[in-house]
């Protein structure tokens, strides 16, 4: 990133708190910005909550169609950064996370868990590296499942217990 | 009968067939006959981290609701002296809408 990039960066910022004068500047500032690339995930970070700030309180239309145009931009923005090799881990922050072509990884509980499969099925997967412990899969197994012991192809899994599960009976 | 090093990964690999790994388990979850609280209980004692890519419709760099009119802010933030509490309180209702859950 070029040092008039940082500096014009800054400056997006600060017209944060600029409301009621021309926006003007704010146009010309969101052009100049929309030809800088940041090769770092903090400062694409700053550009991303500063453009949803102008998008949710834009100050023309003008404002509002540039700031819309460069966001559609971020998808290629992250590609880069991570075709660069670029540390992505600022971008897993969940105060900041959900930019797009990026993920979020979370022990989601039941109700959200459920939610999401219902809603995005293709867009989920089990983040193994996070399971340090396996036999954790023990312990609903234990609970609340009963091999039945049928030979359907899945014979492992029947052995397995959770992935047969079935039924407890009602106490 | 405690067998020590399950592969559990491998027998979910195995029985989840095609279907994604994530869905496939919240189904065996939603079958059971039990309650949902102890569905929830079973569940998250998993502790299972998983994985949203997200698409871009999802993402906050591009959700929005859609509006029929913008408001544009071109005027500056009201200073605290501009504000009567007088005049709000006497000024008509702001018009409340009820959303029921979905």
């Amino acid at each position: 990133m070029k040092i008039n990039c940082t500096r014009l960066l800054d400056e997006l910022e600060h017209l944060k708190r600029g409301f009621g004068g021309s926006p003007r500047p704010l146009e010309q500032k969101l052009r100049a910005l929309s030809h800088c690339k940041f090769d770092h995930a903090a400062s694409l970070i700053r550009f991303h909550e500063a453009l949803l700030f102008f998008r949710a309180y834009p100050p023309s239309a003008e404002v509002l169609k540039e700031v819309e145009a460069i966001l559609k931009t971020f998808g290629q923005r992250v590609a880069q950064l991570r075709d660069a090799d670029a540390d992505l881990s600022p971008l897993d922050d969940p105060e900041v996370s959900g930019i797009t072509a990026t993920s979020v990884t979370s022990n989601f509980s039941y109700a959200i868990i459920c939610w999401l499969a219902a809603q995005y099925p293709a867009q989920l997967s089990i983040d193994w590296d996070w399971f340090e412990e396996e036999e954790r899969f023990a312990r609903p197994c234990r609970v609340f499942c009963h091999a039945r012991g049928r030979s359907d192809g899945r014979s492992a899994c029947a052995l397995s217990g959770l992935f047969v599960l079935r039924e407890r009976p009602r106490e | 009968m405690v067998e020590a090093h399950v592969p559990y990964q491998d027998y979910l690999c195995s029985a989840k067939g095609r279907a994604n790994e994530v869905v496939w388990l919240v189904e065996r979850f939603k079958s059971l006959r039990i309650s949902e609280k102890e569905k929830a209980e079973a569940y998250d004692a998993l502790k299972i981290h998983v994985r949203w890519q997200f698409g871009v419709r999802a993402s906050r760099t591009t959700m929005r609701l859609g509006t029929r009119k913008v408001f544009f802010h071109d005027r500056p933030l009201i200073a605290r002296r501009e504000v009567s509490l007088v005049d709000e309180l006497n000024s008509p209702r702001i018009p409340l809408r009820r959303y029921l859950p979905r």
